[in-house]
């Protein structure tokens, strides 16, 4: 069952010299329970497809729905909180707080007690790997592993039916790279989750159910 | 899972943690907020001095003024009518009603006039306006009888005072120097260590046309006691018949004379006063509007280099008002950390301090979260997918 749709979405931006059309009309659905990879050059338009599925903008043209209503519509930061968790590329962890505090983080945007928050972040750091002793460590203490598993720790945490991830084994080993893909699957086949993907690294992107190439602001195929 | 949420969340401890993991920026930010309510401070207590310069210069100075002819010379030999110096003495016979509120803001009248009128019994009669007009009374012990006192000698025209040795009883029988006239003196008190040929009295001679030619004023000098009242009490002396400002072209004619008052130095130091409140009154806003600049400069500066971390926020989920206003409480507490301790500082160097100068150092931090606001705002408008396409 398709949980977020994208339709005809075109995506255009001014910058100081010109008029990029990053998006050239895209048609594209994506299910629970599937993990979905994005794959294209750099400069392609996924990110900017990713960016609007996380309803950080919506489309110049089409319509980006989830549930089948458009996030033109909604209260997107609202949405967001509730529904997507975005996992980056170089983890984008805040510096100033602990692994658990970092976990915990959309919780306490969603006001939950502090010791409820905790507790749940810290079921979310052991269930991708982070030991407890690692819990208090500020993301500088981190591998860059180690970084990510935490990333994805609060993306579980936030309790997001959609998981959005960019580049997430960008700035990781061989090693780590699988192990962070083993989790997203798991997420998506044993959680129930959506997960897309951008990856520009087609080994990984072969691990996902699905692949869609996208080329020059279109969805050039799928895999 | 029943457990309440809070109202504001465990968020707002977190985001002041912040200021803790950047040292450097907090501090930065701290003491521009110290060093403008350190300032502003100091600025209060520079006015405060200067008011009460100001206070102490118009209580404490008195303006020394003379009388001249009407060109302004001659103040050492007048030759003036008695009707001046009693208008000075507020005399009630003849004072000018429009004077009459004078009386508190003119002071110390010392007259000098003598004149001998009459020798009755080998003494001279001279005329005594106060005890501290006549130069030769310097030395000498002046006792009143019961019920009299110095008072008498201004209000009273038919008093006088004898030597001690002088074997008077309660009156004195004076002779004028028209025989038809005829004077008795009431003694009210008896000098001594003084002149002992000599009575003093402050002796009114009517002359038909209501004033007295017997005398000779040699001096008149007086006081403005009341600098607060200076312009007035001139306008008030020059509006008379009797006084005006001096002047080389001015003609000797009707009871006009020229009153010298010397108050350029009392008015170019209160003008220098003044000027310097002026100056500082409006350093105030200049330091206002500095302060919200500073305040904003160094926030945006601090803030740039966040712009991820407020990006991030808002792809967690967070409100731009709600990053507007962590970014804002994080300054608040650093305005209010950094005021105190401005305060802290000034009280420690004592500057004054008073309510005003309470108000306006609020004022300060006041324009310290306004530039902090601006900073906030900006911080918090930051595009979301400008930070994804750096990913990119």
């Amino acid at each position: 069952m398709a949980i977020l749709t994208a339709d005809h979405v075109e995506y255009t931006y001014q910058t100081k010299y010109q008029t990029v059309y990053a998006l050239r009309g895209v048609d594209c659905a994506f299910e629970t329970g599937q993990m979905t990879a994005i794959v294209g050059t750099s400069g392609s338009g996924k990110t900017t497809l990713l960016s609007l599925l996380a309803g950080l903008d919506v489309p110049t043209v089409g319509s980006i729905n989830f549930r089948g209503q458009s996030t033109a519509e909604l209260d997107r930061d609202a949405w967001r909180l509730e529904n997507v968790s975005v996992i980056y590329q170089n983890f984008n962890l805040f510096a100033h707080l602990t692994a658990l505090e970092n976990a915990a983080y959309p919780l306490y945007l969603q006001k939950r007690p502090k010791k409820q928050a905790e507790e749940e972040a810290a079921a979310q750091l052991a269930a991708v790997g982070i030991r407890p002793d690692q819990f208090g460590r500020y993301p500088r203490m981190l591998s860059g592993g180690e970084q990510q598993r935490v990333a994805i720790a609060r993306a579980l945490a936030a309790g997001s039916g959609l998981i959005l991830a960019d580049e997430p084994t960008g700035n990781l080993d061989e090693e780590n790279s699988r192990n962070i893909f083993a989790i997203l699957r798991d997420l998506a086949h044993e959680r129930e989750r959506c997960v897309v993907v951008v990856t520009h690294d087609m080994a990984l992107a072969e691990q996902t159910d699905r692949v869609l190439r996208i080329q020059d602001g279109r969805i050039a195929g799928e895999i | 899972m029943g457990e309440k949420k809070g109202v504001l969340g465990y968020l707002p401890l977190l985001s002041l943690r912040v200021l803790l993991r950047r040292p450097g920026a907090s501090l930065l930010l701290a003491a521009v907020a110290a060093l403008g309510v350190y300032a502003g401070c100091g600025l209060h207590s520079l006015v405060i001095q200067q008011q009460r310069a100001i206070e102490e210069t118009i209580q404490n100075t008195v303006i020394h003024c003379t009388v001249t002819d009407v060109r302004g010379m001659n103040a050492d030999n007048l030759n003036l009518l008695s009707p001046y110096v009693e208008m000075l003495l507020g005399r009630k016979a003849d004072r000018d009603p429009s004077l009459a509120d004078m009386d508190q803001a003119v002071a110390n009248v010392k007259a000098k006039a003598d004149w001998e009128l009459a020798r009755p019994f080998g003494f001279t009669l001279c005329r005594l306006l106060t005890l501290a007009s006549d130069d030769r009374l310097d030395g000498a012990q002046v006792t009143f009888e019961p019920g009299w006192s110095e008072e008498n000698l201004l209000w009273d025209e038919m008093v006088c005072l004898v030597p001690e040795g002088m074997d008077a009883g309660e009156y004195v029988e004076v002779m004028m120097t028209q025989p038809e006239m005829h004077a008795s003196l009431r003694v009210v008190g008896r000098i001594s260590g003084g002149p002992e040929d000599v009575i003093y009295c402050p002796f009114f001679m009517p002359n038909g046309d209501g004033m007295s030619h017997a005398f000779t004023i040699r001096s008149c000098t007086f006081d403005i006691r009341d600098t607060a009242r200076l312009e007035e009490c001139k306008e008030k002396l020059f509006s008379t018949p009797f006084f005006a400002v001096p002047s080389v072209n001015a003609t000797p004619d009707g009871f006009a004379v020229g009153v010298l008052v010397h108050d350029e130095v009392y008015l170019n130091s209160l003008e220098e006063l003044r000027s310097n409140l002026d100056m500082l009154g409006l350093l105030q806003p200049l330091l206002l509007i500095l302060m919200g600049g500073i305040s904003f400069f160094a926030g945006y500066l601090v803030n740039r280099r966040r712009k991820r971390e407020f990006a991030v926020m808002r792809c967690l989920g967070m409100r731009r008002r709600a990053i507007f206003g962590q970014v804002l409480g994080e300054q608040l507490a650093l305005g209010l950390a950094g005021g105190a301790l401005g305060l802290c500082a000034a009280l420690v160097t004592g500057m004054e301090i008073r309510s005003g100068g309470l108000a306006f150092s609020g004022a300060v931090v006041g324009m310290f979260l306004l530039g902090a606001a601006v900073c906030a705002a900006i911080a918090a408008s930051g595009s979301v997918m400008k930070l994804m396409k750096t990913e990119e």
